[in-house]
């Protein structure tokens, strides 16, 4: 992760599930937030217009009832703008604009058949132009409303008049404000990490237990904490974990007993072979014996590989790989320590000494030699065992480490020793808490690779 | 056949439970000029202890009225010097060590080859004869200089107990110096197995090199292996066994 570009990161980071869980509430609160912004918003211009209407109505209303009771009085102040906020209309203007929504409550308020027209215009309207000069000092003031209203009152006479109020503004919406905003997003995405987090913290035990899981076998168990659900799939990992560990023992005891119960017919078989007078048939004999010896041998190995009894140690690991190498060329082997990586690492050293022995054996045996090297990158050390082989078609590679799988019989050296090394091997590194890897190198030749904590 | 003859015929007592190997394995000796007993449990082994003389025991030790190690440990525990070669099935719980620690002389495991034991009975009787305390002390550790030498694992332990991995030859070789501290030893001595020629020198040149190297990892651990210009190399150091 540290050598990422910051770009790499945030796309990994979007990868994983903390990621997604973020990027979904943190979009979906904001705009669930917008959403119910818009829709209050939408209320309040509704309520600001209802009351504007309102306004109207009642003032229509109230010189309509006046007019009724004594039309002339009225008409009189009218025109003479002795009623505050109402006035004759002037004639001949036309209302290009008619507010729908007022004309039917208008409707419903002055009778079926008053027909009314209703709209606002120009405040200019409502106040001849001779007027504004009185009013000095409040050319800047914010004009009045004006609204024309005309009915045909009960008489049947078409009333027009000018109603004026003060002008009502609508406070200006808040919600796209950028600050506004920010705050709903940044509120959404702090809660939207807290979740994520909870959420993927358990998940994270579970996936650390299960990688120790994959690595050892003899892993300790996860603590069973957290919420119920959370709680029953750890009890339940741990359950599973017992189970395999179980069966993975009962397995290894079995592979042990039978292999050690077959070491006594086979010192008979090996006393008794020297017996056998007729030399061509002893050596055939013997032959069979000693494969038969190998793989008990090799069996009972296996056995206790998965045993890790030995204690945790920490070595100078070229010391290690250069003194393997140079035991390996004293039996004639053409072995090679290539390159080191210096400094100590803490293993089993047994175990680690008898799984790079398996290597090189199947090294030697299959590819006609082996070169060890070793790297350290980003907190892993590295021990690769490289063979000089025609290496292993890709599709097998996976199969080498079943039990008694060898190297096809085509490649030189395939189809003899028992096929077991690798997987011993594997499973000696488990114990040390390693994984064994295979790949084809691009040069040419199998890599084996040790890969652990360094 | 009486005691009489210069070279007085040893008795060795073949302990097994299986019928067949003791009788098979007691067939093989029969070429060898041995006197031959059998047991077949503890309680035979400890009545024939009784009544005969025994130079060398062929212990198994799985035996069905005991363990063939505790035996072992009690027969040292009396001091007896009767010659010990322990057999064992691969994979029991005694591993070549605990063997050798708890008394036995020599240790192998089954399946054998028959001409292994009876090279390895002529060896102990031999070693034996000349020799009787020879047997070497259990010792652990010799420490020398910084150093600890794990004798049993073959390995150095550094002061702060991290481990140096050596090759067999190397520590052969650091075995050797080991022995005979501060005593100047040639090139022959060092490695007797081995024919002294022009390449072997060199190899050893190398060896005692790589050891060097290995010895100079940890302060103090230089000059330890000094060369003595046409005699050979010395271990300067003492060493305290542990």
């Amino acid at each position: 992760m540290t050598g990422m570009r910051p770009v790499q990161r945030i796309r990994a980071f979007f990868g994983t599930m903390a990621g997604q869980i973020f990027l979904i509430l943190t979009l979906g609160m904001s705009v669930a937030a917008i959403i119910a912004l818009l829709v209050a918003e939408q209320a309040r211009h509704h309520d600001f217009e209802r009351v504007r209407r309102a306004r109207v109505v009642a003032s229509a209303v109230d010189i309509a009832d006046r007019l009724q009771r004594d039309p002339a009085r009225v008409e009189a102040m009218m025109a003479n703008h002795r009623i505050v906020g109402a006035a004759m209309a002037p004639a001949g203007v036309a209302l290009s604009d008619t507010d729908a929504e007022l004309e039917s409550i208008l409707t419903e308020r002055l009778g079926r058949r008053s027909q009314p027209e209703a709209g606002q215009v120009p405040a200019g309207l409502c106040f001849p132009s001779g007027n504004r000069e009185r009013a000095a000092g409040v050319i800047d003031a914010p004009r009045p409303d004006c609204w024309i209203v005309r009915f045909t009152d009960v008489r049947g006479a078409r009333r027009a008049m000018a109603l004026s109020f003060p002008r009502l503004i609508k406070p200006p919406s808040t919600i796209f404000n950028p600050a506004y905003l920010l705050v709903i997003v940044a509120a959404s995405a702090g809660l939207a990490i807290l979740v994520a987090r909870s959420v993927a913290k358990p998940l994270r035990r579970l996936e650390r237990a299960a990688e120790a899981f994959s690595l050892s076998l003899d892993p300790e168990e996860i603590p069973e904490r957290g919420p119920e659900e959370v709680r029953a799939a750890l009890s339940t990992f741990n359950l599973m974990q017992r189970r395999a560990r179980a069966g993975f023992a009962e397995r290894t005891q079995l592979l042990a007993a039978i292999s050690h119960d077959l070491q006594t017919p086979l010192t008979r078989m090996r006393l008794r072979l020297e017996l056998v007078d007729n030399a061509d048939l002893r050596e055939r004999l013997l032959a069979d014996h000693q494969a038969m010896q190998t793989l008990v041998r090799e069996g009972l190995d296996l056995a206790s590989s998965t045993e890790s009894r030995e204690e945790w140690s920490v070595i100078d690991i070229d010391s290690l790989l250069a003194s393997m190498a140079e035991d390996a060329e004293d039996l004639g082997a053409p072995v090679r320590f290539v390159s080191g990586c210096g400094g100590t690492v803490r293993v089993k050293p047994n175990a680690l000494t008898r799984c790079i022995a398996n290597l090189v054996d199947n090294g030697v045996k299959y590819g006609g030699g082996a070169d060890i090297s070793c790297t350290r990158s980003g907190g892993r050390l590295m021990i690769d065992v490289r063979d000089h082989g025609p290496g292993i078609p890709a599709d097998q590679i996976d199969q080498m480490f079943e039990p008694f799988t060898r190297g096809p019989s085509s490649q030189p050296g395939g189809r003899h020793g028992t096929g077991i090394g690798l997987t011993i091997a594997r499973s000696l590194a488990m114990s040390f808490e390693a994984s064994v890897r295979l790949r084809n190198a691009p040069e040419g030749g199998v890599v084996a690779t040790i890969d652990m904590k360094g | 056949m009486l005691d009489s003859s210069p070279a007085r015929q040893a008795t060795v007592l073949v302990v097994d439970d299986d019928a067949d190997i003791r009788d098979l394995i007691i067939g093989q000796l029969h070429q060898e000029n041995y006197r031959l007993l059998a047991a077949a449990s503890l309680a035979e082994l400890r009545r024939t202890l009784k009544e005969e003389a025994v130079d060398l025991i062929v212990l198994d030790l799985n035996l069905p009225d005991g363990d063939g190690l505790m035996l072992c440990r009690e027969l040292r525990a009396e001091g007896a010097d009767v010659q010990i070669i322990m057999v064992t099935a691969r994979g029991s719980a005694i591993d070549r060590v605990l063997g050798l620690e708890l008394g036995a002389d020599d240790y192998l495991t089954k399946p054998f080859e028959p001409r292994e034991l009876l090279v390895r009975i002529r060896n102990l009787l031999r070693r034996g004869r000349s020799d009787p305390a020879a047997r070497p002390a259990a010792a652990r550790f010799a420490r020398f200089g910084p150093w600890r030498l794990d004798l049993q694992q073959r390995r150095l332990v550094a002061p702060d107990d991290s481990l140096v991995m050596l090759s067999s030859a190397e520590f052969r070789l650091l075995s050797r110096f080991i022995e005979e501290p501060n005593v100047v030893l040639s090139r022959e001595t060092l490695v007797p197995e081995r024919r002294a020629t022009a390449a072997f020198d060199r190899s050893i040149d190398l060896q005692v090199s790589r050891l060097r190297q290995k010895l100079a990892t940890v302060p103090g651990g230089d000059e330890l292996i000094l060369t003595v210009r046409g005699e050979g190399y010395v271990l300067a150091s003492g060493v305290e066994q542990l």
